[in-house]
């Protein structure tokens, strides 16, 4: 299936874009999530950041059945 | 609490706080009120001074963090409540980007919760700054 990326922060510009898209095998474990992403961005490899998807933390255990957008979130820096 | 509760688009008005400190003025069980603002610093970046940071965050995990955030502050503080507002967008330099109260009967309940809430959303929530200049812009970083 194809989902939209969202980055935020310092994601935005390693990406280029806000959103982007990327196709995935679903379903995935969370887990597997991260290298997918990386192997479609490699400017992201090595970078500190959480997956969320569908607006949701999930632990790495969890299977991804479905998913629409996944967000890419760095460290906070609100406040 | 709903998700868009806790977030202002823009600089927070410092009287934005005044409904609820009322309201806890009125409550015979509070003994103090303590109050944090923050506000954005015209700090010396390449690039010039910051003249604006610009707030996005993922709102639905930010909401639900912020929520949380303020559970485990009554929780543990043992305080009687916690009240968050955070801006998205621009906030000018000298503008209010945060606000955290709390009710406590007791001071040292709150400021402990008070330094817990506002170390926690710094530290936790999926809120994320862009410090504006002049030239362009740099990426928050918390410390």
């Amino acid at each position: 299936v194809t989902v939209t990326v969202r980055a935020y922060g310092p994601l935005i510009d390693v990406l280029g874009a806000a959103t982007t898209t990327l196709a995935l095998i679903l379903p995935c474990k969370a887990s597997d999530l991260r290298p997918a992403v990386d192997d479609a961005f490699p400017g992201l490899r090595g970078l500190n950041f959480r997956i969320a998807v569908d607006h949701r933390l999930l632990h790495e255990d969890t299977v991804v059945d479905a998913a629409a957008e996944l967000a890419l979130l760095p460290p906070a820096s609100g406040g | 609490m709903a998700e868009d509760d806790f977030f202002v688009d823009g600089p927070l008005r410092r009287d934005l706080a005044d409904a609820v400190r009322a309201r806890w003025a009125r409550d015979g069980r509070v003994g103090a009120q303590a109050w944090f603002f923050g506000q954005i610093r015209d700090d010396p970046i390449p690039g010039g001074r910051v003249t604006a940071i610009e707030y996005d965050a993922e709102r639905v995990i930010a909401a639900q963090s912020l929520a949380s955030i303020a559970d485990r502050a009554v929780r543990e503080c043992a305080c009687r409540e916690v009240w968050i507002r955070h801006s998205l967008g621009v906030v000018p330099a000298g503008g209010v980007s945060f606000i955290v109260g709390v009710a406590a009967e007791h001071r040292g309940a709150a400021f402990d919760a008070l330094r817990l809430t506002v170390d926690a959303v710094k530290a936790e929530t999926p809120i994320f700054g862009k410090e504006i200049t002049a030239a362009g812009y740099r990426w928050k970083v918390n410390q």
